[in-house]
């Protein structure tokens, strides 16, 4: 797919999102903050003295931790990107898909980054208002190499959530309905990334396996590098996992894709 | 050399047969029934560039599996087929390029942005000089008498402004095949005739080859030389519409009109007459004869009553098709 298609996907899947404006901003900002505000109470109820935290988190820490998450795992995988492409083969819409000169992989995923584009304004909103009314905690030391690692951490686990979620939701040639499989991924890939708990506050025992597992670089690696918390020898190792967990879940992507076209009968028209 | 070529084109498709009710559905989550379907069974015919071709048939006959595996949407599982010298469900991009597929039944353009935003996405992904793009724009825009429209949301266009978005985005790209399924379907009579107008001046200037489905009768009449007739899933005929009457009308009707003045004790009546009658008063009579005892039915009028004229007809072949359409088959035309 060329680039310049590529940007105006991107573009114009932005655009359409940003003319819905209640939604935008009462489910996206509003959504945003009352999960904060929940995540920031239980903590706030289980921290009852101060000190440090297992996983060496301050209670400042872990509240930039949860803000981080909230805000940056929206760029990783928003709602847009979990059964678009199930949803398209299930209606017959993938058919107007497979007419296009053009890759359809690459196309889901210029949308996808471009529905993902009206969340940087909500991480400037949401930003700000943490930085003006919640202290910054001191143990935190952001650096530009640091944020360069996350945010090149963070590109990467928005190709691989996608490349996985891609992968399930192929699923749809067999069967009607793949959004309880998706649903269930979302929380595996929440519960094992680090975007419910820190992953360093679950047992040692478990620390190997979350490292080879691919979701610890949806959510916590990426904000883990920001916060400065990776060293640049774990972030190297961290990204040549999730690269190959992303060429792994490709190939198979391509057999799958494959055998369901095969099968795939247009449905709708 | 065909621009279009297909050779025993099969597809079969398996289902799962769902029972209705409550136990059944509980049943369903451990066994379900296969249904094996033959959608398509050995489709095979060329189509030139220029034609449009009217592919015919009855609901769940094969057409739009047929359309489908043409246009590279759904594979065969069996046969082969070339369009433009491709197999299409390889979807090369080249093909793709000039291949377009209207779906009357399915919106294809994005229903939250306007058609002109639709317009300049589709003009990046066939990578569409400016130049031509423009041109193309103007000439379909002209053509299907769109204005303003272009800068309304698709989804707050009426059903006849959606199909000519519709048309427009899939012509933009200048296509050398056009696979037109039900593309008037809904549409009231104006905006039909308008778009069966566009599709033979489209076809007059660009000489593309064309597949049409469709149930409407005019269209098909309007449109096509040229009929491909589908019965569950096997192409029964493959000809000129004319020859479809030959084939599938074993009737013709013979209308005479009576001398007037004439004692009405000298007029005929329905036992006395040589078919089957369709209308009968005192100033004529309509009859459904034969197609080979037209001429002897006809000298039997002459000879036995006061016949002032006489005329020859095909039954209407709108009529016949549609009978082909209920029925599956023609039976005695009984119009």
């Amino acid at each position: 797919m060329k680039v310049q298609l590529f940007r105006h996907v991107l573009s114009i899947e932005a655009r359409k999102l940003m003319s819905y404006r209640i939604d935008f901003w009462i489910n996206s900002v509003l959504g945003s903050l009352a999960q904060f505000l929940l995540v920031y109470s239980l903590w706030a109820a289980i921290i009852v003295e101060p000190g440090e935290l297992k996983g060496g988190y301050s209670f400042d820490g872990i509240v930039l931790y949860y803000v981080l998450v909230i805000l940056l795992g929206r760029l990783v995988g928003n709602s847009f990107s979990q059964n678009d492409v199930s949803q398209d083969i299930y209606d017959g819409t993938l058919s107007r898909y497979l007419l296009f000169p053009s890759s359809y992989f690459v196309f889901k995923y210029a949308q996808r980054l471009g529905a993902t584009t009206p969340t940087l304004v909500q991480i400037a909103v949401l930003g700000l208002i943490y930085l003006l009314v919640l202290p910054f905690p001191k143990e935190v030391q952001v650096t530009l190499t640091s944020f360069t690692m996350g945010v090149m951490a963070l590109f990467v686990a928005s190709l691989l959530f996608y490349s996985i979620s891609w992968l399930l939701q192929l699923v749809a040639f067999w069967a009607d309905n793949v959004w309880s499989l998706v649903v269930m991924m979302i929380f595996v890939a929440r519960l094992l990334g680090g975007a419910m708990i820190p992953l360093a506050m679950f047992p040692d025992w478990s620390q190997t396996w979350l490292t080879v597992l691919p979701f610890r670089y949806f959510y916590g690696f990426p904000v883990d590098t920001i916060m400065g918390r990776v060293s640049p020898a774990e972030w190297s190792q961290g990204m040549a996992i999730s690269i190959l967990w992303f060429f792994l879940t490709m190939a198979i992507s391509r057999i799958v894709w494959r055998r369901g076209m095969l099968s795939y009968s247009g449905v709708g028209i | 050399m065909a621009i279009i070529h297909a050779e025993k084109l099969s597809r079969t498709f398996t289902v799962h047969e769902k029972q209705p009710g409550f136990l059944a559905s509980v049943r369903s989550l451990i066994y379900r029934k296969k249904i094996i379907k033959q959608a398509v069974i050995e489709a095979s015919f060329d189509i030139d560039e220029g034609e449009i071709v009217g592919l015919v048939g009855a609901n769940g006959a094969g057409k739009t599996t047929l359309v489908k595996m043409l246009a590279g949407i759904v594979h065969p599982t069996a046969g082969t087929a070339e369009v433009l010298g491709h197999q299409p469900w390889k979807r090369s991009n080249e093909l793709r390029r000039r291949i377009a597929l209207i779906m009357g039944q399915k919106a294809s353009l994005w229903w939250d942005l306007p058609a002109a935003d639709c317009f300049l996405l589709l003009k990046e992904i066939y990578q569409i000089e400016d130049s031509d793009y423009s041109q193309r724009l103007d000439y379909l825009c002209q053509a299907l008498g769109i204005g303003d429209e272009l800068h309304v949301q698709i989804r707050r266009l009426s059903l006849g402004e959606r199909m000519k978005m519709e048309l427009i985005s899939t012509l933009l790209h200048a296509p050398k095949v056009v696979f037109l399924d039900e593309p008037t379907i809904g549409l009231d009579l104006t905006a039909q005739r308008a778009i069966r107008e566009f599709l033979l001046q489209y076809r007059e200037d660009h000489k593309p080859a064309m597949i049409l489905t469709s149930h409407y009768m005019d269209d098909i009449e309007e449109l096509c030389e040229r009929i491909l007739l589908m019965q569950k899933g096997r192409i029964v005929f493959d000809g000129a519409l004319e020859q479809v009457m030959e084939t599938y009308s074993p009737n013709k009707i013979l209308t005479a009109h009576f001398q007037s003045g004439v004692d009405p004790e000298r007029l005929p009546t329905a036992e006395t007459l040589p078919g089957q009658v369709l209308a009968l008063d005192a100033d004529h009579v309509r009859l459904q004869v034969p197609r080979d005892g037209v001429t002897s039915s006809a000298q039997q009028l002459l000879v036995s009553f006061p016949i002032a004229d006489i005329t020859i007809e095909e039954v209407e072949i709108g009529s016949v098709i549609e009978q082909i359409f209920r029925d599956g088959h023609v039976k005695d035309a009984d119009r």
